[in-house]
């Protein structure tokens, strides 16, 4: 009996110091929830109705709607989210608001503050308000800690930035990493330069738009200038377009007029009215033309559709480039430079005389009309194939 | 002007026939001549033949080009420590780059000068946007993110390449085929 109490002294004791050791180990308290501070920022002033706003920006949700009225609002808000308050804060801190008004200009900037840099945040600045975090008051200091160096993500801060302005006014945004909206109709020219995000609008008078990585979406715009680099863009209905683009994907489904200049991209056009420019390394579908194209491409492809009886011309300068016509059109005066081996056309169309042209490389000329010529189709392609159905 | 000048000559022309120059005159002007002389053979003091002053000068230059030595190896040993920390992008550079110069040099072969100045060009913008990344890496703001566009940089510009030379010598490849039938 004694040996027991004795194997169980020190069966007790093991136990102790296990419970003891668990308990040293565990933290008396542990704080898992994520903790979220924010920052609001409105206000709201008179404006002339062709007030320019200015606003430079980073990963920030901006939405811009138009109004009829002669004022602006603003509303922004910070939000920043971390494993406690001190981490939250500290994220917050980093991220600056800089604003001034008139009634002619709205200037607005986001700052992220670097490591180094944040010692010396608020020098050099020429904007009368400053929506810093909240860690100055909650730490007393305006220098940042190294073990501050909290990495900002999509998931730790959020900032969105929404501004009701004078549909008449000029708005010139600057964004990166974040995406860009415009909701109503602006009738003055709006300008924007934005890298990795997306762009969205309603209505559009006049656009100047520089724009890479990301998705551009677009329902209607009047007459613009969009550059596109590494992106995609969907426009429903377009007056007048200047479009530079490089490695993108772009679908048009109403364009009236449209400049190209494309590289390497994949454009599908529904319903084009003129359409002049260039395309190399470009895969180009017009699936409607109405009114004329003069095009030089090299390399690429290029399908005509539906040809509309209102064509008045039709000019190809190509260069390696493979290009269909799927619909021949009555009425109409073709002339075509090809080597024979890499025309397909119907029967009819092979047995017409060809002249040498250029004899050396073997390409033809092949003039013939239809009907009674109302318009001009002209394809001259060096080393590529055509197909006329 | 010319003929007040006249007169003035023709009123007061037996005066200045007959008037003498005060003695005096030339000697004061002798004088001023020899002043002249005298600054003009006084030798320039060169400063930096003085020992204490050549001393101090190298000594100057030293500190200054210390100065700048520690300068620029702090920002180099930064930047190596600030790139160190993104692992990805270094094994992106040593994966991506030594393609994309193959394929660069495979294009100078078969495609023409104005085609591979244009995509040099193309190549030139990605160039430029990885730096605008790089830049904004600084910010250590979404670092996942734009670590991740600074490698797709990389596949973007091989891709680029790839499309364009494959399309190139698709159609060179038909050409052959053709002269061959």
């Amino acid at each position: 009996m004694k040996k027991l109490m004795c194997n169980c002294k020190w069966v007790l004791m093991i136990c102790w110091g296990l419970l003891l050791k668990t308990a040293f180990a565990t933290p008396p308290y542990t704080d898992t929830k994520e903790v979220r501070v924010s920052k609001k920022l409105t206000f709201d002033f008179k404006a002339q109705p062709d007030l320019t706003a200015r606003l430079q920006f980073k990963y920030t949700h901006i939405i811009l709607t138009s109004w009829a009225k002669d004022s602006v609002k603003v509303e922004a808000e910070i939000t920043a989210n971390g494993s406690n308050l001190t981490e939250a804060n500290k994220i917050l801190e980093r991220v600056t608001l800089q604003y001034d008004h008139t009634p002619q200009n709205l200037n607005m900037r986001l700052d992220i503050a670097q490591e180094q840099a944040l010692a010396k945040k608020g020098e050099n600045n020429s904007f009368s308000n400053i929506m810093s975090g909240l860690v100055q008051s909650f730490s007393g200091s305006n220098h940042i800690s190294s073990s501050s160096s909290i990495n900002i993500d999509q998931n730790n801060l959020k900032v969105v930035l929404k501004i009701r302005l004078p549909q008449t006014s000029f708005p010139t945004i600057d964004n990166r990493y974040g995406n860009t909206e415009l909701i109503g109709n602006f009738t003055n020219k709006v300008t924007a330069g934005l890298f990795y995000g997306d762009f969205k609008a309603e209505r559009l008078h006049a656009a100047q738009l520089d724009l890479s990585y990301g998705e551009v979406f677009i329902r209607q715009l009047v007459k613009g200038t969009v550059m596109l680099r590494q992106g995609s863009l969907k426009l429903e209905r377009v007056g007048e377009l200047s479009l530079i683009s490089n490695s993108t994907t772009v679908e048009i489904d109403s364009v009236a007029n449209l400049l190209l200049d494309a590289r390497n991209d994949d454009i599908t056009l529904k319903k084009t009215g003129k359409l002049n420019g260039k395309a190399h390394f470009t895969q180009l579908a017009v699936q409607q033309l109405s009114i004329e194209t003069n095009l030089e491409t090299q390399f690429g492809s290029l399908q005509f559709v539906r040809l509309l009886p209102s064509l008045s011309t039709l000019d190809i300068m190509a260069r390696s480039t493979d290009v269909r016509l799927e619909q021949l059109l009555p009425d109409t005066r073709y002339d075509l430079v090809v080597r024979p081996e890499k025309w397909q056309a119907p029967e009819r169309l092979l047995r017409q005389e060809r002249q040498p042209f250029e004899a050396a490389k073997g390409h033809v000329r092949i003039v013939w009309t239809e009907g009674n010529p109302k318009r001009s189709i002209a394809i001259e392609n060096r080393e590529g194939s055509v197909l006329m159905k | 002007m010319e003929d007040k000048l006249k007169k003035m000559v023709q009123l007061h022309q037996q005066e200045i026939d007959t008037l003498q120059a005060p003695e005096f005159l030339w000697e004061r002007i002798a004088a001023d001549l020899d002043k002249q002389q005298n600054k003009a053979a006084t030798p320039i003091r060169r400063l930096w033949t003085k020992p204490m002053l050549r001393a101090a000068a190298v000594a100057l230059l030293m500190i200054v080009a210390t100065l700048l030595i520690r300068q620029q190896w702090e920002n180099t040993a930064s930047q190596q420590a600030f790139w160190s920390r993104y692992p990805e992008l270094q094994e992106a550079e040593a994966r991506f780059r030594p393609m994309i110069i193959a394929k660069v040099r495979r294009l100078e072969q078969i495609g023409d000068k104005a085609l591979t100045d244009a995509l040099l060009q193309d190549l030139a913008l990605l160039e430029q946007d990885y730096e605008t990344l790089a830049k904004d890496l600084r910010d250590n703001a979404d670092n996942r993110q734009i670590v991740k566009a600074m490698v797709e940089n990389y596949r973007s510009r091989l891709q680029l390449l790839e499309r364009i030379l494959q399309e190139i010598e698709k159609k060179q490849n038909h050409e052959k085929a053709d002269v061959q039938l």
